[in-house]
């Protein structure tokens, strides 16, 4: 139930979320480049914004990959095993994507000459 | 009208591959798929087995795959069933053991349904007057009471063909029917084993089910709703 | 004996398809997810990797797989929107008419979503006023 539950729930909250990333990086549509990515990162509430959007959007599409192995897998050992599989690529996922959005000022100021 | 049926020849005492055998014959246009297969063995092949007997879609027992469709036999028009050009595939249904040609074991299918307590049990001791069912309770039910037990949905359903132990549609609906009897007292306990890794969390509301479903019960709506009571009753802890 | 239904399940039916859409659209999602943080990643490496990087996703085989993301998003979020709405307002008798309700929200959502980046992928660009 847990699973199906929280799908819906991390459902609504990434649509809100979605919406709001979409206005602000990519309507209207122009190219990413560092610059623009920067001044939004350097920023402490879009720090928040995006590491919530990462670890959500982690959830959600992990759950679901959860919920297809569910379908076809019996076995409660293999289960299991997928079960941790999903946890740690989670773990690593967001380790790195948070990496990014937490540290950015530190990098900013060696990448600018 | 002219058609062209196929059925794969089959048997769990033959060999390990079914063997497709057509034969091509006029019915009229309003012959049902059982009028066409009561023809084929009548006047064709008296090897040809299949399970039929009410022909009026009450007992539930001539349930079978026509061109990829589960469908209830002597409920189809084969002119509805066929493809162009009268073409007509007949199949046992989907994930039951073949005993013959269009006859399977539905061992599993009455498993899932027996796990999840499908009988009333009422408070001990005799009632001053009747059993009482209250009319709002029915109305809940939808069309639970209506189902035959065809496994028409169970062969539709996709999770089923992943996931062996799925519950099934059927079940569920059996376990929503039951669940909202008010006569009944094993109510939590229904819940509880209906709310498994194989219960209602299964459904991924595809509709094939209620699609197919020849008493047009929606099994995809009682296992939402069922969905949407466990939850609400875990989250509240009655559960 | 499975081999006596040669079609092992009943995809020919809508309600199959659309789950299908779903479900391969949130895989692609997810699967493209993954991608996306190792390659924002590499904006710890620098500008000019980032950059370096911007300009190979600036090709046209990128540009349509960054509108193949864009109409996956939608497609998968207005079904899943219709599933919860099916969900918490019990509205499973009315799957047909919401099925064309989530065919018109996300047809309109590709064509204002995808518009841009099908011209941007053409090398057009939209002025707005």
């Amino acid at each position: 139930m847990t699973s199906w539950l929280l799908q819906r729930v991390s459902a609504v909250i990434l649509l809100g979320m979605l919406f709001w990333h979409l206005a602000a990086a990519h309507f209207p549509p122009r190219d990413i480049d560092f610059d623009n990515v920067v001044t939004r990162l350097a920023d402490p509430a879009w720090k928040l914004f995006y590491a919530v959007f990462l670890a959500l959007a982690l959830f959600h599409a992990l759950n679901g990959v959860w919920q297809v192995a569910g379908d076809w897998t019996v076995v409660q050992s293999h289960r299991r095993s997928i079960m941790a599989l999903l946890w740690v690529t989670g773990a690593v996922f967001l380790a790195l994507g948070l990496q990014v959005i937490v540290v950015f000022d530190s990098v900013v100021a060696v990448a600018r000459p | 009208m002219r058609l062209r049926i196929t059925v794969p020849r089959a048997s769990r005492d033959g060999p390990e591959r079914p063997v497709d055998q057509t034969w091509e014959l006029d019915v009229p246009e309003g012959a049902t798929v059982l009028d066409c297969l009561e023809e084929l063995k009548g006047r064709h092949d008296g090897t040809l087995t299949f399970r039929a007997s009410c022909r009026s879609a009450i007992c539930g027992t001539c349930a079978m795959v026509a061109n990829g469709r589960s469908i209830l036999a002597c409920r189809t028009q084969a002119r509805q069933a066929a493809a162009r050009g009268g073409r007509l595939r007949l199949e046992p249904l989907r994930y039951h053991p073949v005993i013959r040609d269009l006859v399977v074991d539905l061992a599993a299918y009455w498993r899932h349904y027996a796990a999840i307590v499908p009988w009333v049990t009422p408070a001990p001791g005799s009632p001053e007057r009747e059993h009482r069912i209250l009319p709002r309770d029915v109305e809940r039910m939808g069309l639970a009471e209506t189902c035959i037990h065809c496994g028409v949905c169970l062969s539709a359903c996709p999770i089923a063909l992943s996931d062996p132990d799925y519950l099934g549609p059927a079940a569920l609906v059996a376990a929503w029917r039951f669940v909202n009897d008010s006569r009944d007292t094993r109510r939590r306990e229904r819940l509880r084993i209906v709310d498994s890794a194989h219960g209602p969390w299964r459904c991924h509301t595809v509709f094939n089910c209620a699609e197919a479903c020849p008493k047009g019960i929606d099994p995809t709506q009682a296992i939402v709703r069922l969905r949407g009571l466990i939850a609400r009753e875990r989250l509240s802890g009655r559960l | 004996m499975l081999r006596a239904v040669s079609e092992r399940v009943e995809w020919r039916r809508l309600g199959f398809w659309v789950w299908m859409l779903r479900r391969v659209s949130g895989l692609g999602i997810a699967f493209y997810l993954l991608l996306h943080i190792v390659v924002i990643h590499q904006l710890v490496a620098g500008r000019a990797t980032f950059d370096q990087a911007m300009d190979l996703f600036a090709s046209p085989a990128f540009r349509l797989g960054e509108l193949a993301v864009v109409v996956a998003c939608i497609v998968h979020a207005v079904d899943g929107v219709r599933v919860m709405a099916i969900e918490a307002f019990d509205l499973a008798r009315a799957e047909r008419r919401m099925l064309w309700l989530s065919a018109t929200v996300a047809g309109v959502a590709v064509a204002l979503g995808g518009t841009p980046l099908l011209l941007h992928l053409l090398g057009l660009r939209l002025v707005l006023p």
